[in-house]
């Protein structure tokens, strides 16, 4: 386990007595912001001083260099994964993103948990890391997750095999590396990535892990359209064989969806303004929210020819997860009681189970900051609709598996077994 | 078993068309009939609202609270959002325990490229969060106002978004404006959240337009309350006398009735009494085409009465009307006209003469 200098938890919230090195340089008085802005942002925002920063701050040498790193092969300086991944981590992995604050209430940085899950299924963290402000986390794929890291001038790239507790570092890139995700086959990666110095769009990137050299831009950036604004984030998910990549990117209200075939280079945009955030994929289908300010919202899917279709009117938090039966849209109820788990095509509802109280659907990554996957050997589907407290994946917290066969939640142990 | 009366699950298919009315689960409502337009009433979810008057209560999320100067912010809003609803809506204050948590940071309630969200659930409860300071968007950092001694221009009012995020939780969408964005200050529950400078990034109080929407959903606290202007309410009027002839100089007694129309679309503003407006009193000889005032109508304790008395000397034709108040939704109206004969005296002593109207 390793944690930076000056840093300390403090009861419930995470709390920073200190800056990151990301944070420093984005976040003290002395310093701009880069970056676009939305259209009524008229100049660099700074704090009215920075923090004090007691005996400063070493330079860090990559996210996760606390970790040792994996026994690689290396070309060109290009670290390569010594086997493609098989399958999952036979234990299960997790990780977890939480904002580091500091005692004003300014983010800091983040703090990432990774692990593997114990034999009775709980979430165990193996590994703490205090990343700057602008990090991310994506997967688990194979027990590998993808971890981003910018310190305000280089964007570094590294995965964590939780299998064998090692590091891989992939890459340092200049560009802003905002989001980037391992397809199944786990030798490649496909980057978002923005300008530096104006956080304009650069598009998207894929590395191939076995080929020394660098990334190769695979979708351009999107296109202005002054229906969606200026784009807030950009979310990149894989469908479930990796054959086509989804990139999402949502302005302050809707979002545009982007489905590229990297194999042939086809891209399909989806820009209806009243799309939200995609939810999953599912035979080859998006399925979406509704453009909407909170919960409950409508889940639409977008079929090969026509409209979109609306699944299920109001719905909290929703996930897709695979049965014998199919896949299924899993629901939280507006009251946030009951997961749901709804025929797509149907809209009935199939099955339902009671929500322990504290206990909520966990959604896409992208919503929870978090992220698990299911050991292979439980026989349980790779997606699978899970329960945690307040909807996120933690350490050593409850883990319950909502599966479309079963007729209630069940302790994930209960289903490894 | 789950009950699932209110949980609504079915398959349909949208047209593009009405994708863009489906957003957010809203449906809309108003005067006029759908699609929304500028200046009309904010829409509304399709969900319940909460009990008329209802004392909503929050509390900090345990392990999320937020940093003070947003709970100072978030208080405010609150009070914003009493004072200023113009209806009788839900109020919202802070008490330590409540189940309705306000949380600072993740929240997977929110997308991911809000900076404050929030879920409601009549009669239920309710939940609002925050991003926190500093959260990185691809287009910068995310920067609330009140974490400042100066606030630099880019950064977005807490209050204002808190109360914009209060209104969705009393069922507010986001308004519809002109293309141009001129009537942005009609609402403060708006799609594009604004930051410092622009116009109404720091409103603390509803848009005439969010008033509307409560009103109709909410009804309004009196029947002396304004209504808002974003809203165009047709009135009726009608007039009584106490009786339809009398001899020369007696006193008769005329009552008005002023009320919102009895029209569907009026939600819980239908047929409400108007009271504590101005109805004034008419009259013209049978057979006239002008008109002459009598004077002001006195409000009765009736709601939306008015009544006055006069003593007419001659048979006139009578009516009230109403005229269109500058500061309210209401349309003008002018009741049907009356007519009250009166006879000459004809045994003495007679009603003084020339001292009625």
């Amino acid at each position: 386990m390793r944690r930076l200098p000056l840093v300390m938890r403090i009861g419930g919230p995470v709390l920073a007595i200190a800056m990151l090195p990301g944070a420093v340089s984005s976040l003290d008085g002395a310093a701009q912001e880069p970056g676009t802005v939305p259209p009524s942002w008229t100049g660099p925002v700074t704090r009215d001083a920075a923090p004090s920063v007691a005996g400063g701050l070493s330079a860090v040498v990559g996210p996760l260099s606390g970790l040792p790193a994996c026994d690689v092969a290396t070309a060109s300086g290009l670290p390569l994964p010594t086997r493609a991944p098989r399958g999952p981590d036979p234990a299960g992995s997790w990780w977890r993103l939480d904002p580091i604050l500091d005692e004003s209430g300014w983010l800091a940085g983040q703090r990432l948990h990774v692990g593997r899950l114990t034999a009775s299924g709980i979430p165990h963290a193996q590994h703490v890391f205090d990343l700057p402000a602008e990090s991310f986390a994506a997967g688990p794929v194979a027990g590998r997750i993808v971890v981003g890291a910018d310190d305000g001038s280089t964007s570094t790239l590294s995965m964590v095999d939780t299998g064998r507790s090692c590091r891989i570092e992939v890459a340092t890139e200049p560009d802003i590396v905002r989001r980037a995700i391992l397809a199944p086959d786990g030798q490649t990666v496909f980057e978002f990535r923005l300008a530096r110095a104006s956080r304009a769009d650069l598009g998207i990137w894929r590395r191939d892990l076995t080929e020394p050299g660098g990334a190769a831009q695979v979708l351009g950036p999107l296109e202005d359209d002054e229906r969606f604004g200026p784009t807030w984030t950009t979310e990149l998910v894989l469908d479930g064989g990796g054959e086509r990549l989804l990139v999402e990117s949502c302005g302050e209200r809707a979002c545009r969806l982007r489905i590229l075939d990297p194999a042939t280079g086809a891209v399909t945009l989806h820009a209806e303004p009243g799309l939200g955030e995609l939810v999953g994929v599912a035979a080859g289908r998006p399925f979406l929210r509704a453009a909407c300010p909170g919960l409950p919202c409508p889940v639409l899917v977008l079929e090969e020819a026509g409209e979109p279709r609306i699944v299920v009117e109001a719905a909290g938090s929703a996930v897709l997860a695979d049965g014998p039966d199919g896949t299924r849209l899993l629901v939280e109820s507006p009251d946030g009681r009951h997961v749901l788990a709804i025929d797509t095509a149907s809209g009935a509802v199939m099955r339902s189970a009671v929500l322990d109280p504290g206990m909520r659907l966990v959604p896409a990554p992208s919503r929870s900051l978090s992220g698990v996957e299911i050991p292979a050997a439980s026989g349980h589907a790779a997606r699978s609709g899970m329960a945690a407290p307040d909807g996120r994946i933690g350490d050593g917290t409850p883990l319950r598996v909502l599966d479309p066969a079963l007729p209630a939640l069940s302790d994930l142990e209960e289903v490894i077994r | 078993m789950i009950a699932i009366a209110t949980f609504a699950a079915r398959a349909g298919r949208l047209t593009t068309a009405a994708l863009l009315v489906v957003m957010g689960s809203a449906t809309l409502v108003g005067v006029s009939v759908a699609p929304a337009r500028a200046h009309s009433p904010d829409p509304v979810f399709s969900g319940s609202i909460w009990e008329k008057g209802r004392a909503l209560t929050f509390d900090w999320k345990s392990g999320q609270v937020p940093p003070s100067q947003l709970q100072t912010a978030i208080l405010a809003a609150a009070a914003d959002s009493n004072r200023s609803n113009g209806s009788r809506a839900a109020t919202f204050s802070r008490a330590i325990g409540s189940s309705n948590p306000v949380a600072y940071g993740v929240s997977v309630t929110c997308g991911v490229n809000g900076i404050a969200c929030f879920t409601r659930n009549p009669p239920t409860g309710f939940t609002v969060s925050f991003r926190e300071q500093g959260h990185r968007f691809d287009w910068g950092l995310l920067a609330w106002c009140q974490m400042y001694t100066t606030p630099p221009n880019g950064c977005f009012d807490a209050e204002n978004i808190a109360l914009d995020e209060l209104g969705h939780v009393e069922i507010l969408n986001h308004h519809v404006n002109y293309s141009d964005g001129s009537d942005y200050t009609d609402a403060v529950v708006q799609t594009v959240s604004r930051a410092k400078p622009s116009a109404g990034y720091n409103a603390h109080q509803y848009g005439r337009c969010d008033v509307a929407a409560l009103q109709l959903m909410y009804d309004v606290p009196s029947w002396s309350a304004p209504y808002s202007t974003c809203l165009d309410l047709v009135t009726t009027l009608t007039l009584s006398s106490s009786a339809s002839s009398i001899t020369a100089g007696t006193s008769i007694g005329f009552t008005a009735v002023l009320k919102v129309a009895d029209n569907s679309a009026y939600r819980e503003l239908r047929i409400n009494p108007l009271s504590s407006r101005s109805v004034v009193l008419q009259r013209r000889p049978v057979g006239s085409t002008s008109w002459t005032t009598v004077g002001t109508v006195a409000v009765a304790s009736g709601s939306g009465t008015y009544t006055l008395k006069t003593s007419p000397t001659a048979t006139y034709e009578w009516r009230a009307v109403f005229s269109k108040p500058a500061a309210e939704g209401l349309r003008a109206s002018i009741s049907p006209t009356l007519t009250v004969r009166v006879a000459s005296c004809t045994t003495s002593p007679c009603p003084l003469s020339g001292l009625g109207s």
